[in-house]
This record gives structure tokens, sequence and C-alpha cells, in this order.
């Protein structure tokens, strides 16, 4: 099973990323669940035709109680996709970070992934590795690889950095290690350069290259990734791309 | 207000369980607390503490640990103390503080188990959850971690899974029970040490005496085919003594549910006309009767009561409080995660 937790500064693209490969993944014929770690809860609403989907924290404060099936946290979207939201408290209240972990002790008693044996598990985490509860989706037992989206901005390097450190600091834990870095491009003078400068400062390898696109906002627009609005663009071949790459290197480690 | 008990005392929490689980081990076991919690466990909840040695420690967690996220310093703290102790396994207790700061317990395992080469269990109580939830935890993850080998199996060996003073009341329980089974009895954790934890598959059958002994008992079936059944062997003899005057009469039983159940058998067996069991703890589905309750609040035993027209009640007598409108017969059944010294103390 391919575990994957994707990271990177607030608003770099991390939900767009997460769920166009999640796509992509499905094109593949792979069975894949998305589970988006922010209390915004809005990583699966392009797979999900523009629906919200109710986060599993919303439904534990509205029921009172631990829900008895998946599908009573869970929707199916594109490709089959299953969709999970952690959702977390109002902002400025309680603890996101533990929503997280509380969520992923559910699942884990629900038997998530004994049940639906998924090829492919996709973390898509709020902005930067905070507090413990943001580190939970590279725990053993969870993500073992972790993808840095980032653009050529100097705060999404500097952001990115950061959760390159804190992911190294996690060695001797037996934690994710960091795969290699998205370049979310965002029309950046340099871009390219400035990316491929990090990437070697930090011994990283830039696993996918996904083009300035329109058509991502055109698509989201109409609740769509652009792997289900059109699949043949260049922006989607590049996802398609990076869930080839990550499934042939999957393949090579079994 | 849901849970918030007005009349009785909180109940023994999970961590209490843990501890309880595995006092006569022979482990280091640490608290993960600031001193509180095994305050609690120690003083209240584990009577041995005061006629046994145990290893247990708090890990005396401060505020700028918990904030911070200090997991090499406990980690630090617990090899010192391993030091001295050079226990045989180490095991590692959650509470509320690192239940909500979402300590990651594998993750301190694998550098406990590093660093001192021992086996490190750790058990993710959260001091929110009963007794019974913990020492279940405790039971299967020292089955899973110590009862490995494929021993051929000894016809007169019989596993008690699920015996701790919390639920029988008593240091001795482990023997009494003991004496009650038929062939060589193992109470684990009562009496029978790590050495028989590892010889578990030797075992004929395995008895589980309280609802936090099933996990462990059908890990046991899983791994090594030994068949359980769930039994109560033993009682206190004054309760016992009090049975053949219950002939005819409508009986509620409040206690952890194998022995309510068992104690249920034993009125049927005295002519009782009927006879009910509520509990407040884990239950197994296959002895929970049309008639029994599971409480939540603590005006369910008295609402029970009257539902059920009870003559009598056997419970702890910790529970009379709230059933002051009960008018029949109340025979106690001490339980000790319910009142703990309390009554000892008076």
């Amino acid at each position: 099973m391919l575990k994957i937790a994707v990271y990177g500064k607030g608003g770099i693209g991390k939900s767009t990323v997460t769920s166009n490969l999640a796509a992509a993944f499905a094109m593949r014929g792979k069975k894949v669940i998305q589970i988006g770690c922010d209390p915004k809860a809005d990583s699966t609403v392009n797979l999900l035709n523009g629906e919200h989907l109710m986060p599993v924290m919303n439904y534990l404060q509205e029921h009172d109680r631990d829900p008895e099936k998946i599908e009573d946290i869970a929707k199916e979207g594109f490709g089959g996709v299953l969709c999970i939201e952690t959702g977390g408290p109002t902002p400025g209240l309680g603890c996101a970070g533990r929503g997280i972990v509380t969520t992923f002790a559910l699942l884990e008693s629900l038997e998530l992934f004994e049940e639906r044996k998924p090829d492919v598990v996709l973390y898509d985490v709020l902005g930067d590795v905070v507090c413990g509860g943001f580190a939970a989706p590279i725990r053993e037992g969870y993500a073992s690889k972790v993808l840095i989206v980032t653009s050529g901005e100097k705060m999404a390097l500097y952001a990115a950095g950061n959760i390159k450190r804190a992911v190294d600091n996690f060695a001797d834990r037996g934690y994710a290690t960091v795969r290699g870095v998205v370049m979310n491009r965002r029309a950046v003078e340099n871009e390219e350069e400035k990316v491929r400068s990090f990437a070697a400062a930090n011994s990283l390898e830039i696993v996918a290259d996904i083009p300035r696109s329109n058509d991502i906002i055109r698509y989201e627009d109409m609740g769509k990734t652009v792997i289900e609005g059109d699949a043949s663009l260049e922006v989607s071949q590049a996802f398609l791309k990076l869930a080839d790459l990550l499934i042939a290197e999957e393949e090579q480690e079994a | 207000m849901k849970g918030f008990l007005k009349q009785l005392s909180p109940f023994a929490p999970d961590n209490s369980g843990v501890v309880s689980a595995l006092f006569e081990l022979g482990g280091l076991i640490a608290i993960c607390d600031a001193g509180g919690c095994t305050g609690n466990v120690c003083g209240f909840d584990e009577p041995r503490w005061f006629t046994m040695r145990s290893a247990v420690f708090s890990t005396g967690m401060r505020d700028m640990d918990a904030i911070l996220g200090r997991d090499k310093l406990l980690v630090e703290k617990i090899v010192s103390a391993q030091n001295s102790v050079k226990a045989p396994f180490i095991v590692l207790v959650g509470t509320p503080v690192p239940a909500v700061i979402a300590t990651d317990f594998k993750a301190l395992r694998r550098m406990t188990e590093k660093q001192t080469g021992v086996p490190v269990l750790t058990v993710e109580s959260t001091g929110v959850n009963y007794y019974d939830k913990g020492a279940s935890k405790a039971y299967e993850m020292l089955f899973d971690t110590f009862a490995v080998e494929k021993l051929p199996v000894d016809q007169e060996s019989v596993g008690v899974i699920g015996a701790t003073p919390l639920d029988f009341s008593s240091c001795c329980a482990g023997r009494y029970i003991g004496e009650a089974v038929k062939g060589k009895a193992h109470v684990y954790g009562m009496g029978s040490g790590l050495e028989e934890i590892k010889r578990a598959s030797a075992n004929k059958i395995n008895l589980v005496v309280s609802p936090s002994g099933i996990a462990a008992a059908k890990l046991l079936e899983k791994r090594f085919g030994t068949p359980w059944q769930i039994d109560v062997p033993y009682f206190p003899e004054e309760l016992l003594a009090a049975l053949p005057a219950l002939e005819g009469k409508r009986v509620l039983v409040i206690h952890q549910q194998f022995a309510a159940s068992a104690l249920r058998k034993k009125l049927i067996a005295c002519r009782a006309a009927d006879v009910a069991v509520g509990t407040f703890f884990m239950t197994e589905k296959s002895l929970f009767m049309a008639q029994d309750r599971i409480f939540k609040e603590e005006d369910d035993p008295a609402a029970a009561a009257k539902e059920f027209n009870a003559d009598v009640v056997i419970a702890d007598r910790h529970f009379k409080k709230v059933l002051r409108d009960f008018k029949g017969t109340f025979i106690d059944f001490p339980h000790f995660a319910v009142s703990g010294r309390l009554w000892e103390a008076k």
C-alpha cells in the first residue's frame, strides 16, 4: 500500500495537488483513499463535484458518539476515491492537531484499511508541521513518504525547508521520509532555478513539475480536478506522470 | 449533564486498570503524568501498593515538557530509572496530558527500546475511560508481546485472564480464584508472573473472569488455538451465604458483567424468581439478556431497580447512595473499582 502525506505552505496548492494525484491514481485503476487533515475540510471538494463532506469532527460533535461504519463519515468521489475530512474546531478554539489524531484512531477502530484494502492512501495536511497532531500523518503505520509542495516564492520555500527539517528530526522515531518536491509553478521570476536550488541544497528530488494553468481554476469552479475535466491537458499529464512514478517505485519496492 | 456524577465518586480510570493488570509482573511501569495520576493509581486504586513492591514511577511531566514535546527527556528519565531497576520489560502508561497533546507512544517505544534493549509496552490509556478498558489493552499487549512460543498443551493447565483487585476487591483474589479452579490454574497478574505468561500456549483452556480479559483470550485463541470460556469461580463467602434466602425474589445485580452474570446463575440455582444485570462497564453480547441494562448515568441504577421491580439489589454499597428510593433488600458485593478504600477507611 502506497501511503503519502502532502505538506507545504498554506495556500500553496496542497489540496489541488493531492486531489489531482488521487484522481490520477484512480485513472490508473488504483483504489484510493484521500484524507483531508485540515480544519477547513475542503481537501476533497473537487473530487466530490464541489460538494462538501461532513468532517469527522463535525460528526462526533453532532452525534456525541463514534460512527458505526465508514460510510457515516466518508463518501466516494471521482474514480471511486474514498474521501474523508478530519475537520476541526472553530478557529481559535480547541486543538486541531488533536482532532487529526482522534480521527486516525477512529479510522483504525473502524478498520478502514483492512476493510477497504486501498492501493493508495493520500493525506492532505494543513500548512506546516506546527504540533504533534500535524505530524500524525507521518507517524509509524501511516504515510511512509512525504511530498512537499512548493512554488518559487520565498515563503513557500522557507516553509518547505522547515517541513524537511521537521521530518529529518523524526528519523529515530520511525517516521516517514521526504520523497521529493512537487514544484507547483506560480509564475514567479526564475521560479525553476529557485526551486532547483532549494532542492539541491536539501538533497531533494523534484518529482513533479506542475505548470501554471488556468484550467485548474476553471475545473475547480466546476467542482472537478483537471484530471476529471480533461486528462489530456499538459497539467493533467504532469499529475499522471507523478502517479506513474510513484506506482513504479512502489512496485519496485514490493 | 451527561456522565456527571453527583453522588458517586469517580470510578477507577483506564490508567489504573493498566497498572492493576501489570502490577505483579516485575516490569518498570512509567506513568506519563505530572504526578497526580500516579498518586491516584497507587494511593487509591491499587491496594497491593501497601503490601507488595512494584516499580511504578511517574515521569514527572512539567508544563514545559508538554508544551515543547520533550520526548527525549522522558526517554532519558526512563532509561535512568531502568539502569537502577533493571526490569525485564518497561511499560509506558498514558494519562490525560499525553492524550491531549497526542503523544506518539509508538515513537516513544521505539526510542526507549533502542536505548534500554528490553521490550517496551505502550498502553495509550487516556484517563477518560474506565479501568476495564485500560486493563484490557494491557492484557492484550502483554500476551501479544510475551506469549509467542508454541508449547505442547498441558491437559491440566488452565489460564485465568482478567483478575485484578479492582474487580475482585481483594489482594488475595488470585489465590482464591486459583483454589476454585479445577486443574493447575495460572491467575495472570495475581500470583502468576511473566514466565507463566510466556508459557500461556501450554494452557488447555483460558478462563476469562472479567470483560478486560476477552481481547487477550481471543488473541491466544487466534495465535495458539487455545479455547476460552467466561467463568467467575470465586465470590466472597458472605455473599454466597446470602443467596439461599433470595428464593422467589427478583434480584438486580450491579457489578462487572461477568461477575454479575455468574452470580445470576447461582441465584437462579437458588430459585430466585428472576435476575437482571446492570453495569457501568464493558459488556459481552453473549451474556446480555433482555432485562439487563448498561448504565451511563448515576440515576440509571435506581431506574433499573424500579423498572425491573426488584426486591433485592446486590451491588457495591457505594451504590446505596443512588438507590435512595429503593425500599427492598440491599446486599453488599464489593467492587473496588467503584468504591476503592472508601469503606475500609471508615
